[in-house]
């Protein structure tokens, strides 16, 4: 329904766990949550058409979308969690922290001091650090190349996606990859990005200066910190992190296959079978 | 026969509707009963077969209705059969069995005394030996079936003296009546035909929760078109243990000692009603796990008909029929507590129906159920504001769907406009020359100024 239901390939790796083409996932029949948040799942700035139902991943989100007057919802689990149940971990050799710094999303334009934030991160990672951005700080060069000054190797997983256009089928896939690749996942706020780090076997952290985004509500920050407690610090216990971030992402609560179709309102009958290049271009001739 | 005054010449109680009381009386009563045996009141022939007296009176106040129980049991001994009103009994020796299933509303006699509840309940007092066995059936004007009933007009055929009362108004002030009860049975779905005799102690049993309220809602499925579904009423009756205090009717035995029997069954709790509770709590991977369990052992008995043991272990209670029809029947069961709005896509029962088995890993086509249902006139309220609900939310979608069309076609309009002009036809060719020839000319006046 709305084109945040591609973004970082969510669907692509839905479409495959249900057993279809995951080239061209077809339409979800609602809204699927795309990120972690503290609201109800959905971001601020989706309008939502009533009788449309919110996919969510979590109870305790469902549970606080209801409480903010959403009705129709319905817990289905995070797209990560299913990528992790489709690909299992081969035990890898894990070294060093993937460090992610709190960035806006498009649009949006963080302030903060990155030189004190690299120094923070020097005191407190113990091995190699990657350095993971989003796209746009990633393509911007003064930011990448402080941050390589550093010593940091710096990376970015890709472009989320737009509207229907420029998806990327994969981007979760080198997510895990480097989040299976080190023992540690970082960041300056509790995000997505942390709990997927967990679930894929990272021990977590959250520490340094948390930055902020122009007209940013302080107080959603400081709830943050608060009720997630156990995941903040420089070396909080694995433990309960581990359980958290389970509940978080609902991997606890995946649907079978089945379900999962007949919620999405999958296959979509009106969609012929996927072309290839060769053929589209074939039947252009 | 024989007439002993008081008699209704063309009146009769056995014909018609609600035509005599018709139960099957638990075995441990009917043990009980001996020696000389009265049964007063309209009683159906079936059930006036299984008791086993060798000296048994039928009291009957319609002429039609003591001649045909006389034809009935010409080749029966030790049969009498007795019309009249009730007061006319008073010069009979006394029984040592006193029968009125049906109650007391239907012995007297427009031809006799007028008698009110309790007057009836003293002439019968007084022809029952001291201690005799006496069964008494009443219809509680509070039961289930009067609270589930739609407005109708009583017939002819349905008339008692009202305005009593000497009546007594719970099953309390019954119980006191009577003075020596020893044993109450719930009837259920109605007073005149209970289709299960329940006795009180197993109605708030906990270990036979699951058999029991099993029993009430094959009991009380809904045969005519009423307010509210009687099997749902009755199964949370029994959850709220109410379900003696709404029965639509009692039986009461009085007099020798009678140890009523529990209704077999394995203990624990229904598997309808521990997925009803798992979607209150809104617990999906339980009501995954149950379903699954349900479809692996069970999948054609419906689930309400499913004892779930204290080990998780599945008993069914009915033999299996269609499995999709039991998918339907708890699809309906959730709707009705309200459930269906704990799952977005399903719209309707069918639908739910589907994703149930969908929970438990399986593709299941499901149409609209093709059973004839009885209209329940809650369901319908109930589907008329989901409709309503669901068509203006259509509405929204289409909306918004229309917009989504507009913009992407729109989209593919251009898409396909700058296709035609880059690509090699000579038309294209000479568009994007014109094109390339205009941003030129504009950059050579861009330079020029």
């Amino acid at each position: 329904m709305h084109h945040a239901n591609h973004y970082y390939g969510h669907s692509h790796v839905l479409a495959r766990y249900c057993g279809l083409d995951d080239r061209d996932p077809p339409r979800i029949h609602g809204y699927l949550q795309h990120g972690w948040n503290v609201g109800d799942g959905m971001a601020a700035d989706h309008p939502v058409v009533p009788g449309t139902p919110l996919f969510l991943w979590s109870e305790r989100t469902r549970r606080r979308a209801w409480s903010r007057g959403r009705r129709e919802t319905y817990v289905v689990g995070s797209p990560w969690a299913y990528l992790l149940a489709m690909e299992p971990a081969a035990d890898p050799a894990r070294t060093g922290t993937i460090w992610y710094p709190f960035h806006g999303w498009e649009g949006q334009h963080v302030q903060g001091d990155h030189d004190r934030l690299i120094a923070e991160i020097r005191d407190t990672e113990p091995g190699p650090v990657t350095v993971c951005l989003y796209w746009q700080e990633f393509r911007s060069a003064p930011v990448r190349r402080r941050y390589e000054r550093a010593g940091f190797r710096v990376i970015c997983h890709g472009y989320r996606g737009g509207r229907w256009q420029d998806l990327d089928p994969l981007f979760l896939h080198r997510q895990l990859a480097e989040l299976r690749g080190h023992a540690r996942v970082a960041s300056n706020r509790l995000c997505s990005a942390v709990f997927y780090g967990v679930l894929a076997g990272c021990a977590p952290a959250v520490y340094g200066d948390p930055m902020h985004l122009e007209r940013e509500d302080p107080a959603v920050a400081a709830r943050i910190r608060r009720h997630w407690a156990a995941l903040h610090g420089p070396d909080p216990d694995p433990g309960p992190a581990a359980a958290l971030a389970t509940a978080e992402l609902g991997a606890d609560r995946l649907l079978p296959p089945a379900e999962l179709r007949r919620v999405f309102g999958w296959p979509d009958a009106f969609q012929p079978p996927y072309a290839d290049d060769d053929a589209l271009l074939a039947a252009a001739r | 026969m024989r007439i002993i005054g008081g008699e209704m010449e063309t009146w009769s109680d056995l014909a018609g509707r609600p035509g005599p009381v018709r139960a099957t009386v638990p075995p441990e009563v009917l043990a009980a009963v001996g020696g000389r045996t009265l049964i007063a009141g309209p009683h159906h022939p079936d059930l006036i077969d299984t008791v086993p007296a060798d000296d048994l009176t039928v009291l009957v106040r319609g002429l039609p209705d003591a001649e045909a129980l006389t034809r009935r049991y010409a080749g029966r001994p030790g049969v009498t059969v007795l019309c009249g009103s009730p007061e006319k009994l008073a010069g009979e020796p006394p029984f040592d069995t006193v029968l009125a299933l049906d109650g007391l509303d239907r012995l007297p006699s427009v031809e006799g005394a007028d008698l009110s509840w309790s007057d009836t309940l003293e002439v019968l007092r007084s022809v029952r030996r001291p201690g005799a066995l006496f069964v008494l059936g009443m219809a509680n004007p509070m039961g289930l079936d009067r609270l589930v009933a739609l407005p109708a007009d009583p017939g002819d055929a349905a008339w008692v003296r009202g305005g009593d009362e000497s009546r007594p108004r719970d099953l309390g002030a019954l119980r006191e009546r009577l003075g020596d009860v020893v044993a109450a049975y719930a009837a259920y779905p109605s007073a005149s035909a209970p289709a299960v005799l329940l006795p009180e102690a197993a109605l708030t049993d906990p270990d036979r929760r699951g058999t029991v309220e099993a029993a009430l809602s094959r009991a009380c499925a809904a045969a005519e078109p009423v307010l509210r579904d009687p099997a749902a009423l009755a199964v949370d009756a029994v959850r709220h243990h109410l379900a003696m205090a709404l029965a639509p009717g009692w039986l009461l035995v009085a007099g020798p000692p009678v140890t009523p029997r529990v209704p077999d069954g394995p203990p624990g709790r229904t598997l309808a009603d521990h997925l009803g509770a798992a979607c209150a709590r809104h617990d999906m991977p339980e009501v995954r796990d149950r379903l699954r369990a349900w479809r692996a052992a069970a999948p054609g008995v419906p689930a309400g008909q499913v004892v779930v043991g204290p080990d998780g272990r599945l008993t069914p209670l009915v033999p299996a029929a269609d499995p999709v029809d039991a998918l339907r029947d708890l699809a309906a069961t959730l709707t009705r507590a309200g459930h269906l709005a704990s799952w977005p896509a399903p719209r309707d029962e069918a639908g739910l129906a589907g994703l149930l088995a969908a929970m438990a890993g399986e593709d299941v086509p499901v149409d609209p159920d093709p059973r004839p249902r009885v209209p329940v006139l809650a369901d319908v309220v109930a589907e008329r504001d989901r409709l309503a609900r669901q068509l203006s939310e259509a509405l929204a979608r289409h909306t918004w769907y229309e917009q989504a069309l507009t913009e992407r076609e729109d989209l593919l309009k251009r898409n396909r406009r700058l296709v035609r002009m880059l690509s090699g036809t000579p038309t294209a060719r000479a568009a994007a020359t014109f094109v390339e020839t205009a941003r030129l000319a504009r950059r050579a006046l861009r330079r020029g100024r």
